[in-house]
């Protein structure tokens, strides 16, 4: 096995023809693994392993010639990034998407808030399962 | 992460990132071009299969990506 990069998480195996990255998944959760390996499925055999507490080994393997593995696992570092990144934002925005929502449905029914805030009133409980949500 | 043992196939595939219904979905879906008999390790599931028609040398490989594709 030959290391592709300076981290040594990347490593070629030529006569298989295959790459095998090791993922810290505390810096990359499952979620974003799946997302990032899913873009590559057409372009690659690609095979999760390892354990998703400690290390996630991701296995890629090129469909054809017209891609090489190296390229592959740079396209899926990229990927890895693109995705984590989204994921970041996406929470960041998560109020202001609630928000906009929230006024989108206030706007076409108001009743809708009456609605929900008669059953506070009524079940305090409900409010804090939403909140918890 | 696949073998081959005398003619027989097999693929070897983590508990903690396949779960038993994606398997057999997917073994379900390929059942019409290979036969499977799934066991199980303390860690991964182990499919032997036999291909129906020709051995196809990237089966294993498309069925592994199959069932990443069913996580989604």
């Amino acid at each position: 096995m030959e290391k592709l990069s300076a981290l040594g998480n990347i490593e070629l195996n030529k006569e298989e023809n295959y790459i095998l990255f090791s993922i810290n998944p505390k810096i990359y959760s499952l979620d974003i693994i799946r997302a990032a390996a899913y873009i590559l499925l057409d372009k690659a055999y690609i095979l999760l392993d390892g354990n998703p507490e400690e290390k996630i080994l991701v296995e890629i393997r090129p469909k054809s010639k017209e891609h090489s593995p190296q390229t592959l696992a740079m396209e899926f570092n990229n990927e890895l990034l693109n995705y984590s990144v989204y994921k970041a934002q996406s929470e960041k925005n998560k109020g202001i998407r609630e928000l906009l929502l929230q006024r989108i449905l206030f706007t076409n029914n108001p009743e809708f808030f009456k609605e929900i805030n008669e059953r506070d009133d009524q079940n305090p409980a409900a409010k804090e399962t939403d909140k918890a949500e | 992460m696949i073998k081959i043992q005398q003619q027989k196939k097999q693929i070897k595939l983590n508990k903690s990132f396949y779960p038993k219904e994606i398997i057999l979905a997917a073994i379900n879906d390929f059942s019409e071009i290979c036969i499977f008999l799934l066991k199980e390790s303390d860690n991964y599931f182990l499919l032997d299969f036999e291909p129906k028609i020709e051995d196809n040398p990237d089966i294993s490989n498309e069925f592994c990506n199959y069932c990443l594709g069913l996580l989604k």
